[in-house]
């Protein structure tokens, strides 16, 4: 009798820690999506023609009853726009997040490991010297070569971290090396490049929304959309990770065949993300800590929080771009820093809580 | 589930870590003590317990080699519990200890999970840290975690690499009352690795004691620590009486090195 009573006790309290735990952690991803929607639909409403929310919203729910201008701005030009930054954003913070629990550092990201400045020098080979990688690339010669050369820094990492003797610290400064490579290789191409060429490969390396479609959506969902199932799968040892490696492997987990995994899944979400809007650095290395703080490191709820923190953070970076001169839109990559450092300090310091 | 080893060495580099070991490590129901020197290489034993390293020699499992075994049943069977317990993760006490005990995360979590969970916190008597973060706890907070995280998976073979050492006179009391008793209740063959004597020797059926990689003696307490292993184990001169239950007590008198040197 009073073992059964122990045991109901222990249930009741178990079930009310977790659900303590989880209510808020979903709330939180609420109160974020719910940021990220009104986000969106005031990142289409705001432009030249100016529209309000509720006939952006109208626009998007019945199209054929609004004019045809509205229509198009709404369809055609502003909506790739906000949701390119959506899943750039999105995509650039889960490879961040990734990348920083596999790594155990949290300076590990797209950015950082040397993957956006591999892109930018594929991106600038082809404007500069005409050179495509990938030859049935056509219209997208430039993200294509962008995305390979994204695709070749991330392997050599990887190839690289598979050697005997490399740490995941070791790791970072080799991404630390590609970041130098790359960004002096791709000063040599400016230096040699056309007056008109190198306006175009200052233009693609800041990092600019500008150049969204439809169908570079349709890759970058497809492909991101491919991985994050995969990753979702390894939540349990990817949390299991953090508690470091030994703890990990005693609980079952194969550490290095899931490091080598999700690096892999990561090199293709942020050489998708960067391919086609180019060097976005903040938002890979902001989201994830964003959500760490947040909701803490669980990967059911980390990975989601991250994606939807970067999106958030890109999105509204994305209002800003065209707010600050009417009539402007400046590359998002300029912006991202300029409001994000603030941001990422006044949480750092307002938090007492050690998060790494 | 019984653990021993067979001439089982290992080695990091060139010199060799662990020598030629062969002994009974323990049985079921029972609290074999690892003791020895820093560097003796008793964490290196563990790991190799654990599968974690692979050595030359055996590792046998109710007589089965460790290594021929598959993975997922040496973690269910075997649970080991690691040094360094120092971790950064943002993960409250209660979902470390829920992602010990579970498997696989699922979104849905059992109640028999959830209250496996919470009886351990509340047998361990950290029910009040359920919610707070690992990063934010002390280190004797840690160490009581790392334990709850152990005795949620009620393995058949339980491997504790210095699990008291952060820990305070009564916790220390504690948790080894907790986890004697645990290793009796439910038949666990447990092997701790300690340095302190008197400790392991309340707790403790068996001894192994370990010097420069090799098995120097193994056995009973009392077999074990005696005045003149102490001091070639060690180089401390040592007084042992025996209390009237028949456990050995140690009481340390002077290093040897240390009276060469006034000697000299
Ligand atoms: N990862 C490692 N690489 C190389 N040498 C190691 C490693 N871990 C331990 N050692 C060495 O092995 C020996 C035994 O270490 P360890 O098993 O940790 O001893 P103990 O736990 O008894 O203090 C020491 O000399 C130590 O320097
Ligand atoms: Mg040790």
């Amino acid at each position: 009798m009073e073992a059964a009573n122990t045991v109901n006790s222990n249930l009741h309290k178990g079930r009310e820690v977790y659900r303590a735990i989880t209510r808020r952690k979903v709330i939180t991803l609420s109160v974020l999506t719910t940021a990220l929607i009104f986000s969106v639909l005031l990142d289409i409403s705001l432009g030249p023609a100016s529209l309000s929310l509720a006939g952006v919203f109208q626009a998007i729910v019945r199209p054929g009853t609004v004019d045809v201008a509205s229509r198009v701005i709404v369809w055609d030009i502003r909506m790739p726009i906000a949701l390119m930054a959506v899943v750039v954003g999105g995509g650039l913070a889960i490879a961040g997040a990734e990348m920083q629990t596999i790594l155990n550092n949290p300076l590990a990201s797209p950015f950082t490991l040397g993957i956006s400045a591999a892109a930018s020098f594929g991106a600038s080979l082809a404007i500069v010297l005409g050179i495509g990688v990938i030859p049935v690339a056509g219209a997208f010669l430039v993200s294509a070569n962008a995305f390979a050369f994204a695709m070749l820094a991330s392997l050599l990492i990887y190839f690289l971290s598979r050697l005997r003797g490399v740490t995941t610290e070791t790791v970072i400064l080799l991404g630390i090396a590609l970041v130098f490579t790359f960004t002096s290789m791709l000063s040599f191409l400016q230096f040699i490049a056309t007056e008109q060429a190198l306006q175009e490969v200052v233009f693609w390396t800041l990092g600019s929304l500008l150049k969204a479609s439809w169908t570079k959506i349709g890759i970058a969902v497809v492909v991101i959309g491919g991985v994050i199932p995969f990753m979702t799968r390894q939540a349990w040892a990817l949390t299991a990770l953090r508690l470091g490696d030994e703890k990990a492997r005693s609980l079952g987990v194969n550490v290095a065949r899931l490091r080598i995994q999700i690096l892999l899944m990561v090199s293709l979400i942020a050489s998708v993300a960067v391919a086609f809007v180019g060097t976005i650095g903040f938002i890979g290395l902001v989201g994830p800590h964003v959500a760490r703080m947040l909701v803490g490191e669980d990967q059911r709820y980390f990975l989601p929080t991250a994606g939807v923190a970067g999106a958030l953070l890109l999105s509204v970076t994305s209002i800003i771009s065209k707010s600050i001169i009417p009539g402007v839109i400046f590359p998002v990559g300029i912006i991202t820093s300029l409001v994000g450092v603030p941001f990422f300090l006044s949480i750092i310091l307002s938090h007492r809580r050690e998060v790494w | 589930m019984t653990i021993s080893v067979k001439s089982l060495s290992f080695s990091y580099g060139a010199s060799p870590t662990l020598r030629e070991i062969t002994v009974d490590v323990a049985e079921p129901g029972q609290v074999t003590a690892v003791i020895g020197p820093n560097a003796a290489g008793k964490s290196t034993f563990f790991k190799c317990l654990a599968g974690l390293l692979v050595p030359t020699g055996d590792v046998m499992l109710s007589g089965c080699a460790l290594a021929e075994m598959p993975r997922y049943m040496v973690t269910e069977q075997v649970c080991y519990l690691p040094q360094d317990t120092a971790i950064n993760a943002i993960l409250t006490v209660f979902e470390a200890v829920l992602l010990a005990h579970k498997q696989a995360a699922t979104w849905r979590i059992a109640d028999e999970d959830l209250a496996s969970v919470s009886e351990v916190l509340c047998k361990l008597e950290i029910e009040d840290l359920a919610l707070r973060y690992l990063n934010e706890l002390s280190g004797g907070q840690r160490q009581m975690v790392s334990i709850a995280q152990a005795l949620v998976r009620s393995p058949s073979i339980l491997l504790m690499d210095e699990p008291t050492s952060a820990l305070d006179l009564q916790h220390q009391l504690e948790v080894l009352d907790l986890v004697q008793e645990e290793t009796r209740s439910r038949g666990i063959a447990t092997v701790i690795a300690m340095h302190d004597l008197n400790l392991a020797a309340r707790f403790a059926d068996r001894f192994v004691c370990l010097k420069s990689g090799k098995v120097h003696a193994a056995g009973l307490p009392a077999e074990v620590l005696t005045p003149a292993t102490l001091y070639e184990v060690y180089g401390v001169h040592a007084n042992v009486t025996l209390d009237s239950t028949g456990t050995p007590h140690v009481v340390p008198l002077r290093s040897a090195r240390k009276i060469a040197r006034t000697a000299a």
